[in-house]
């Protein structure tokens, strides 16, 4: 049988969910890999996708509550339609938008709290690269003003990430995430904030 | 490994915990970096003394907080009038362009490349709403029909508060140069009026140079190209300098209206403009300060402050 994309994927889904329980505990070890939606802010919105990879150690584990040390990376990708600014420019016309793209390592930690270790926040910082590339087109058949648009710029870019999630079993999370640039970049490359939320499957390398 | 959730315990292996401190160490120096370069200022450290004036104005009926940098060893019965240039958005938020320009001339004056020249900042007594006093003043007079959040098209009361109220007031109180050493900079809807004050110039204009930084060309659907229309009629041929801005970050509506407006100023050739332009690889707040760094060098190298 020649496997497609769609039968991988259940696949995949299928073996997260073999126990649809939640284990009140977490594994010493384990890489997590997530899927999301993006939603940038640079003073006009984008919207995306992004994907990760993460290594996670379990660097305390309490009666209630247990902790992991977190290092991966993150890929995002959104795009801003320039046509958000049309209401403000009374007639003429901005077409095209803007494709910022990020290649960003993290470093962080996340608690895992009551009820049955559930619950998961945590929060760290990420480096890396951010690439804006901005192709459009410009019209204003009042005063016969039109022309191409091109920009370019990739910059460093680090800050705070912060995510927040339910452990749905033991292996399948929904979590948001934020990542705040910091410091000032020029904003359209790097944005004001970018949000994701997605589904996150842990790949357990010690078992618990 | 102690894997039993029955006490506070920190356990790894010797080998993770020391990957795990290389790597928050050098976080540690990569973000103290960045931290550091977002506390530094992109702009020098202003020098000299400051004052402060509360002026009314009776043609705008507002009042006005009015900045005064005075540079070392400022002299008030000086026989040589200072140059002197009048800035916009003081006291907008974080923007701090007043010290901005003052800190770039600073700087300049102590390695000699301007002479002593004053800067006057034009701000507001308050802060109410999103720049109430900017949108009013910095806007040209709506034509088309443009959908605003409070009052606009102040531009001609406030240029002509700027020639019959305020240049009067300055020069009373201090020794400032003519004309043709003084100049007008402005960003974003500053950077508009300074382009609409440009075009107003005429035997009687105050003001001998500007520098417009990413001004706002867009606004009411390009009206700003009816003033440089009847410019070209007026038949002016005194000696005027202008400096322009964009960066090439700022969108394609702010990016295609400067380059036209450019070449059609280039094209046009008025007789005694002297005009440059340039654009920068940031965006809108990062055109701010290396604008007026560099209009500040072109206005001087262009005879604005004279031989030093």
């Amino acid at each position: 049988m020649k496997l497609n994309l769609i039968t991988a994927m259940s696949l995949v889904i299928a073996s997260a969910f073999s126990s649809l329980a939640i284990t009140d505990s977490i594994p010493s070890k384990y890489i997590t890999a997530g899927l999301y939606g993006c939603y940038g802010f640079s003073g006009y919105q984008a919207y995306g996708a992004g994907a990760d990879v993460t290594n996670a150690w379990r660097i305390w584990n309490h009666k209630l509550t247990s902790g992991t040390f977190d290092a991966g990376f993150i890929a995002g990708y959104q795009r801003e339609p320039f046509s958000q600014a049309n209401s403000i420019l009374n007639g003429a016309e901005a077409l095209g938008a803007g494709h910022r793209i990020e290649g960003l390592l993290t470093i962080g930690s996340t608690a895992y709290i009551p009820p049955s270790r559930r619950i998961l926040c945590g929060v760290g910082v990420f480096g890396g690269w951010a690439h804006i590339i901005m192709r459009g087109y410009f019209s204003n058949s009042r005063y016969n003003i039109s022309g191409d648009y091109k920009a370019d710029k990739g910059v460093w870019a680090s800050g705070i990430d912060a995510h927040f999630g339910v452990r749905a079993t033991d292996r399948i999370s929904i979590v948001a995430r934020s990542l705040v640039p910091l410091p000032y970049a020029p904003v359209p490359v790097t944005s004001y904030l970018i949000a994701l939320l997605g589904v996150t499957i842990d790949f357990h390398k010690q078992h618990i | 490994m102690n894997n039993k959730a029955n006490s506070l315990s920190f356990s790894m292996p010797g080998k993770h915990r020391a990957v795990m401190t290389v790597i928050a160490v050098l976080a540690i120096i990569v973000f103290a970096g960045g931290g550091c370069s977002m506390v530094a200022p992109d702009h020098p450290q202003a020098t000299g003394e400051i004052r402060k004036h509360v002026l009314h104005s009776n043609i705008v009926n507002d009042n006005y907080d009015i900045y005064v940098r005075l540079p070392v060893g400022y002299d008030s019965a000086s026989t040589t009038p200072y140059p002197v240039i009048f800035q916009l958005d003081v006291n907008l938020g974080i923007l701090d362009e007043f010290n901005v320009t003052a800190g770039h001339v600073s700087s300049m004056e102590k390695n000699l490349e301007i002479p002593s020249t004053i800067v006057v900042g034009i701000g507001y007594p308050y802060n109410e709403g999103p720049g109430k006093g900017r949108l009013r003043d910095y806007t040209i007079p709506i034509e088309n029909d443009s959908v605003t959040i409070g009052a606009t098209g102040g531009s001609p009361a406030f240029y002509q508060f700027i020639k019959s109220e305020l240049i009067p007031f300055i020069k009373e109180h201090y020794p400032i140069a003519d004309r043709n050493k003084r100049a007008l900079f402005g960003h974003s809807l500053g950077g508009l009026f300074a382009t609409y004050a440009f075009t107003q110039r005429d035997s009687t204009s105050p003001i001998g140079g500007f520098v417009a930084a990413s001004p706002s060309l867009w606004f009411d659907g390009g009206t700003i190209y009816k003033y440089l229309d009847s410019l070209s009629i007026r038949h002016v041929s005194d000696t005027c300098l202008l400096y322009m801005t964009m960066g090439d970050l700022e969108g394609p509506s702010m990016n295609i209206y400067f380059d036209d407006f450019c070449s059609k100023l280039k094209a046009h050739g008025f007789p005694g403009v002297r005009f440059s332009s340039v654009k920068y690889n940031t965006d809108h707040l990062g055109t701010i300060s290396p604008s007026f760094r560099d209009g500040i060098i072109w206005l001087f190298n262009h005879g604005m402050g004279g031989a030093l």
